[in-house]
């Protein structure tokens, strides 16, 4: 690990930091910076994608078949289909240059101005969960109609549940436990740099941004210490993702 | 009154003609050609197919369009030219500054539609260039690009996922850590790292040299990032057809290794490569787009239609098409290939679970 890390360092550097060509700052440094701002823009985004994914799946699946499952279907489909940074960029021109009723780019910290902070994540978050949105809403619908054909679904129909309670205790519990390890494995992503194109568009100086500034000046060590950065978050979110399934679905506990 | 028609003639061998008669009402029919049924009733799916279809032959025939409408090559820079619009001469790219309260270095052409006669349809970039010339040939790199990078990344993918559910044993443990070493980095990222990497100096190792420019430098990135997300499914079911008896029969006939590999297990995987290729070219035009407009991707002045966002978005406020054209080809694309793929899923096999989930 350590000779690792003076490979990628290089000989010349006494402190045994990972140093900008061009600027010469230290990369580990500087990525924590971006931290506070790719980590807001994350956390809002994923509560924005989850919620609305969930909802949108739950709806198509309920109605399925019927005008509403199809038109959240073609939605869906062209929400995955849009390339994130075009979106960011139309959006950004639309609502924040050709009409200003958002604030164009840059980020505002959370301690420094609660209101502001929001307000300037507003449309980031929004471009970033669309994808998501789309993603999960699919996954989720065909997962609840796999789900519904079940034995226990029709057992539990019979014992005298409510469709409603059906839905919400049996089905749904068990339709989710795909979304979650998806979401866990996206959030890791999203957190670990992932989100470098919305950050690049909205001007959010966070990880990913740092990455695409450097990517820019062909400056390759803070591309490496990004990457690097973004495996460790996925590593960590896989283990947790791991450990939450066998809390949410007990046929996969160790014994 | 004409002849009796015939099949109701009377013959003495009823058996042959029952069996004549059942011949005609059970017919066997293979699988491909009960999936084809099913896709052909789906209109939506044939309708998007077509729409591909046509993005497709537009980008093809973008030499005829540059040469006999536009009159302009994809690179030619037309800074301190004129053109003629309704009869009046206009420059090209006129001078710069303050619009709408920003500075702009110089102010191209807007959209001419049809008003310079096929010139400048979409009006012209900061250095003069005709942008719906440029959109033609960038829709080639990226749709080749696309393609390209699914084909390899299908091929590698698959055949390293037979090797590995095929064998088994530390063969198997070998290629799935190898996966697993890719899902621990971002998409984007990774492509970004390997991208801009060798976009500096190429790559010149085992006796292959590509040239920084060249597009085969993404379209090897995209497919190598990408194994692992084709990979791991396609050895998850390689490791439930191993199971099969079909497969245990082949080995007792002593079929060898390569052998079961090919024509036992290949065609049992033939529908989900299929799906799996449609949906990834989709992917992949997405993720070079991306690529292409961090920087990482296709090389300026090389057009694609990553780069052409990029490009357009220092003159959002004032030129809007010259973002907002590529970004719409890239959509119509894709959209149709993801409809198109999830026709096709649902006619080979209703039951499927093959997502490409990343």
């Amino acid at each position: 690990m350590e000779k690792a890390w003076h490979g990628l360092v290089g000989d010349s550097n006494p402190d045994n930091k990972l140093l900008s060509y061009t600027t010469q700052q230290d990369v580990v440094q500087q990525i924590k910076q971006g931290i506070p701002a790719t980590f807001s823009l994350t956390i809002g985004a994923s509560v924005i994608w989850l919620f609305f994914g969930i909802l949108v799946g739950v709806i198509a699946a309920v109605t399925a078949g019927r005008l509403s499952d199809r038109a959240i279907t073609i939605l869906a489909l062209v929400g995955i289909s849009m390339p994130v940074f075009w979106l960011g960029i139309v959006t950004r021109y639309f609502l924040a240059e050709k009409n200003t009723w958002f604030p164009d780019g840059e980020y505002v910290g959370l301690t420094a101005n609660p209101v502001q902070w929001a307000y300037h994540l507003i449309l980031p978050w929004t471009v970033l969960a669309v994808l998501y949105i789309g993603f999960y809403g699919r996954v989720l619908r065909n997962n609840i109609l796999d789900t519904i054909n079940e034995d226990f679904v029709r057992t539990a129909r019979a014992k005298g549940l409510s469709r409603r309670e059906v839905l919400t205790k049996h089905v749904l519990r068990n339709s989710l436990i795909p979304v979650v390890t998806l979401f866990g494995l996206d959030f890791a992503g999203v957190l670990g740099g992932g989100a470098i194109l919305t950050e690049k568009v909205f001007d959010l100086h966070g990880v990913g941004w740092y990455a695409a500034d450097a990517l820019d000046k062909f400056d390759l060590p803070p591309i490496m210490g990004v990457t690097l950065y973004g495996a460790g978050f996925i590593v960590l979110l896989s283990v947790l993702v791991d450990l939450f399934y066998a809390y949410l679905d007990p046929r996969i506990r160790p014994t | 009154m004409g002849e009796p028609a015939t099949g109701t003639e009377f013959t003495l061998d009823t058996a042959a003609e029952l069996a004549q008669v059942e011949h005609g009402a059970i017919q066997g029919r293979s699988p491909w050609y009960l999936a084809w049924r099913r896709l052909r009733r789906n209109y939506i799916a044939f309708a998007f197919l077509g729409l591909f279809v046509v993005i497709v032959l537009a980008c093809a025939l973008a030499p005829a369009y540059a040469s006999h409408v536009a009159h302009t090559g994809p690179n030619a820079n037309h800074v301190l030219d004129t053109i003629t619009v309704h009869g009046k001469q206009v420059p090209v790219v006129s001078p710069g500054g303050l619009i709408n309260g920003k500075l702009v270095p110089s102010l191209p052409i807007g959209p001419q539609w049809f008003n310079a006669g096929g010139r400048y349809l979409l009006g012209a970039d900061a250095n003069g260039r005709d942008v719906a010339v440029r959109l033609l040939y960038g829709g080639r790199n990226s749709l080749v690009i696309g393609i390209g990078s699914a084909l390899i990344c299908i091929v590698v993918a698959v055949l390293l996922s037979l090797i590995a559910g095929y064998f088994g044993g530390w063969i198997d443990f070998v290629i799935t850590r190898f996966y697993d070493l890719f899902y621990a980095f971002p998409v984007i990222l990774l492509g970004i790292a390997l991208g801009s990497a060798l976009a500096i100096n190429g790559f010149h190792h085992f006796g292959i040299t590509i040239e920084s420019g060249s597009i085969w430098i993404p379209t090897l990135v995209i497919s190598y990032v990408l194994i692992a997300y084709v990979g791991r499914p396609i050895r998850g079911q390689i490791l439930s057809l191993r199971e099969k008896e079909f497969v245990e029969a082949a080995i007792a006939q002593g079929a060898r290794p390569w052998r079961i590999m090919v024509s036992d297990l290949l065609p049992n995987l033939a529908s989900s490569v299929l799906v799996f290729f449609t949906l990834i070219i989709a992917n992949n035009i997405v993720v070079e787009a991306a690529l292409s407009f961090l920087g990482a991707g296709v090389q300026p002045p090389t057009a694609s239609w990553g780069t052409l966002i990029a490009d357009g978005q220092t003159l959002i406020v004032t030129r809007p098409w010259l973002s907002l054209a590529p970004g719409i080809a890239i959509v119509l694309t894709v959209l149709s290939l993801n409809v198109f793929g999830d026709g096709l899923r649902d006619a080979l096999d209703p039951r499927a679970k093959v997502r490409i989930e990343h």
